[in-house]
């Protein structure tokens, strides 16, 4: 049977894309690879758990991002499950899409401040849908820190302060030197983990690395 | 075989191509979990809805095999004759048309439902489009 010159462009077509595809893949490969924990955990950067815990989960979010909201459950039982072996750390991540994420992770940290951050974290992400699209969100930030009874004045302070600015942009730039490709990202140990993110999924991640050190 | 409608299977052929590529990718980043590379957070949120999986398939899944059918039928095109090319043009046109309304339905969901654009399911919709419109004019021409 005699090929025909069309059959042959069109296989031609193919190719380069298969070739396209794996080019980018095999250039793609290296970024996935172990990150350092300088730039991954600052020495000011937000946790819960051991200090000296031999795993550490690094989450890179934004406060009002869907995707993040709908892992915070997940991350939410891992916290009490593993409190007591896993270091959870918190990196602002806020997309400039996200109009008022930035503002978010500023009252975070204002709220981190009065030691307050990760039940602040926690608000913020419950009434993700009453600031997310507010013209002004500080109403709803003052609030959540009356709630959980923080002195007001110094957390409108720290609020408008420089200090949380610096601390947000740091995060921010630490990721994207990472190559955090959008929120939710994660580093267990230092290394990217991508998956599902269920609740299985980060308990069988998290019991590999745990085993190593037994 | 015209050269009107050699263009015509060319265009249906690179336009599946790049519906396959959309729908594969978008499928990847369910199946992954990885996060969507979009111009906005429309993506997350279309994938966090509750109309992102049908009969907890993911709906790319199902544009991928629309595609992929259409890709298979535009190839196999230059390999056989003219008769089958008449036979697959209709055959085209019921899966574009199928595929039009599906994406319609979807863009429909985003901008009243979901209140948020996804960038690759619109392209997708757009692609689609293009390749319903291709799909009448080989029919109109062959008739």
């Amino acid at each position: 049977m005699k090929i025909k010159g069309e059959t042959i462009f069109f296989v031609g077509i193919i190719l380069f894309v298969l070739a396209a595809f794996g080019f980018l893949f095999f250039l793609s490969r290296g970024k996935n690879s172990d990150v350092t924990t300088e730039v991954l955990v600052r020495q000011n950067s937000q946790f819960v758990g051991p200090e000296d815990a031999k795993v550490t989960l690094v989450e890179f979010g934004d406060f009002q991002c869907p995707a993040c909201l709908a892992v915070e459950p997940t991350l939410q039982k891992l916290r009490v499950s593993y409190q007591s072996n896993v270091k959870f750390v918190f990196r602002h991540f806020p997309l400039s899409s996200h109009k008022n994420a930035f503002a978010a992770s500023k009252a975070a940290e204002a709220a981190g401040v009065q030691s307050k951050f990760w039940k602040y974290h926690d608000l913020l992400y419950q009434h993700q849908d009453r600031w997310a699209l507010a013209a002004d969100p500080w109403k709803q930030f003052a609030e959540y820190a009356t709630e959980l009874n923080l002195d007001l004045t110094r957390f409108e302070q720290d609020y408008q302060g420089t200090a949380t600015d610096d601390k947000v942009e740091t995060d921010k730039k630490d990721g994207l030197s990472l190559g955090v490709p959008g929120t939710p990202t994660f580093y267990l140990n230092g290394r990217k983990v991508t998956g599902n993110y269920s609740l299985d999924f980060f308990k069988n991640q998290i019991e590999a690395e745990l085993a190593n050190y037994q | 075989m015209t050269r009107g409608l050699r263009a015509s299977n060319r265009l249906i052929f690179l336009l599946s191509l790049v519906g396959l590529i959309i729908s594969g990718y978008l499928l990847y980043t369910y199946v992954s979990g990885t996060p969507i590379i979009c111009v906005n957070s429309g993506c997350e949120q279309v994938r966090a809805s509750d109309y992102a999986y049908f009969l907890n398939v993911p709906l790319p899944a199902y544009g991928g095999l629309m595609y992929l059918g259409i890709f298979g039928l535009s190839f196999s095109r230059t390999i056989f004759d003219e008769r089958f090319f008449r036979k697959t043009s209709k055959l085209i046109f019921i899966l574009t048309a199928l595929g039009l309304g599906i994406s319609a339905y979807l863009t429909y969901l985003e901008a009243f439902k979901i209140k948020a654009y996804c960038t690759w399911c619109v392209s997708s919709a757009v692609v689609v489009l293009f390749l319903f419109l291709i799909s009448v004019y080989e029919v109109v021409r062959l008739k």
